[in-house]
């Protein structure tokens, strides 16, 4: 699992992507917003570390979050790097995350103490006993 | 069986089933008798159809005997001796209401399933629409919350003010977003119940166009969009200022939304059909197959359904701008983009009050 902390913060909704990145600061991560899958996937390619997370959300102009996925698993590598859905648009989410091969999907409006939760686990990973 | 005139000579079981008539109460009698009393007159009519063309066929209500209304299908034959000479007519009454019932049926269940196929998108795009401004007040009241349990002497946002008023300003504007948007359904659901009341006063379209401008200049640019205006002054009317500003706002949104990047044109002016407020952008513009259908309810164009939104703006925008008697349409700015104008009609006094005020 990669160990940076630095996570994606992928969502065309300015407030949002603005609010995450603050709550995010706040705990020591290193945000990076982008506001659509095809954004996300320039700044990936930029980057010079991996993230250790992407927070995706599904509607998305430009590029949505599905095809973002579907980018992100052809790619041997960016396909490492684990995706948390989350979303407020879709009859049924968990569906259409286990449809794209995501293991975690949060639905809008996110509680900050379960989100901050799930990315720790992902981006501050305890050591094995 | 009828005679040349239209009296009925012979009568079966059949008739008296569907009619009610027993054959001693009804020969004799014209056939008019089985109209609804306004169209008793379209039975000559009938018959002279018939008689040059051989034969009648049509559909309608009828009357029995009890006065009750049955849905018919009627056919009647120009009955003809050995010489070609027209003798009478032959009458043929079938009982469709059953049918016509059932069709009605078919008819009204499927309004009603379009109603909640409707009413259930509406609820999911309603819900995706209230989670978006949510998600960030409930992150920003969390930071807040968090910046205060931080103990003194801990580096947070309340010790750096500026980050501090940026969350602020986010929660206020998202609560000013989910108000807009609990407004917006409000307005559809006085729409669809006809409740739109309108307060007319003296009102100068170039203000409010101007005045809905300022107030979302802030959204634009944050949407790096450019907000030119030009009028040729002030144009008065009796219009519904807070009416019409909620309109121009919506398509000033709809403009930012779709636009997002580049410079949006609003004019005022007026012209032989009244007054006229014009908002261009320089989006995708729209497909000429969703040009009516953007200002359905809930009617957003297919190619647009990546874009969020309730879909109401355009909806609620004609219905304020037909409740003043003018219209709206939309086209394609040459170059790309869209064109949407408002038109509303002035009076005359209005159009000297014009001249006085331009004076």
């Amino acid at each position: 699992m990669t160990a940076t902390r630095s996570v994606l913060v992928v969502d065309d909704d300015e407030d949002i992507r603005e609010s995450l990145i603050g709550c995010l600061e706040a705990e020591g991560y290193r945000p990076v917003g982008a506001a659509n899958g095809q954004r996300a996937l320039e700044l990936l390619a930029q980057l010079d570390a991996l993230p250790c997370l992407i927070l995706l959300d599904l509607m998305m102009p430009v590029m949505d979050g599905r095809r973002f996925r579907e980018e992100q698993l052809r790619s041997p590598v960016l396909s490492q790097i684990p995706v948390v859905m989350i979303s407020a648009y879709a009859p049924d989410p968990a569906a259409v995350a286990r449809d794209l091969k995501i293991d975690e999907c949060l639905p809008k409006p996110v509680d900050p103490t379960v989100l901050l939760e799930l990315i720790g686990r992902y981006c501050n990973p305890k050591p094995a006993d | 069986m009828l005679d040349l005139q239209g009296n009925v000579t012979t009568w079966n079981p059949g008739a008296e089933r569907i009619k009610g008539y027993r054959a001693d109460e009804i020969v004799g009698r014209h056939f008019s008798v089985f109209r609804l009393p306004e169209e008793a007159g379209e039975a000559a009519h009938e018959l002279e159809i018939a008689a040059c063309e051989g034969k009648f066929e049509g559909e309608g209500w009828r009357v029995r005997k009890d006065g009750a209304k049955f849905w018919a299908r009627v056919c009647l034959t120009a009955i003809r001796d050995s010489n070609g000479q027209l003798v009478g007519y032959a009458k043929l009454t079938f009982d469709l209401t059953q049918r016509l019932l059932l069709d009605e049926e078919r008819v009204q269940r499927a309004r009603a399933e379009e109603a909640v196929r409707l009413r259930d998108e509406f609820l999911l795009m309603a819900s995706h629409e209230l989670r978006t401004p949510l998600t960030s007040l409930r992150l920003d009241l969390y930071g807040m919350q968090q910046d205060l349990a931080r103990k003194p002497g801990d580096t947070g946002d309340l010790a750096n003010p500026s980050s501090l008023a940026k969350k602020l300003e986010r929660a206020a504007r998202n609560t000013d977003r989910l108000i807009a948007l609990i407004d917006s359904m409000l307005s559809v659901s006085h729409l669809a119940h006809g409740k739109l009341v309108l307060r007319p006063v003296l009102v100068d379209l170039s203000q409010v166009v101007s005045q809905s401008i300022e107030s979302i200049r802030s959204q634009a640019a944050r949407s790096s969009c450019e907000i030119s205006f030009s009028s040729s002054g002030p144009v008065l009317g009796l219009w519904d200022g807070l009416r019409l500003e909620q309109v121009c706002l919506n398509l000033l949104a709809n403009a930012i939304k779709y636009g997002a990047g580049a410079p949006i044109e609003v004019i005022v002016f007026v012209d032989d059909a009244g007054a006229a407020a014009q908002i261009s952008d320089r989006g995708p513009g729209i497909a000429q197959a969703d040009m009516q259908r953007i200002f359905e309810r809930f009617g957003r164009a297919s190619s647009l359904l990546d874009q969020s939104g309730l879909g109401l703006g355009l909806y609620v925008s004609r219905e304020i701008v037909r409740a003043h008697a003018g219209s709206i349409e939309a086209s394609n700015r040459e170059g790309g983009g869209a064109v949407f104008t408002v038109r509303l009609p002035m009076q005359r006094d209005e159009a000297s009050a014009e001249g006085r005020a331009g004076s």
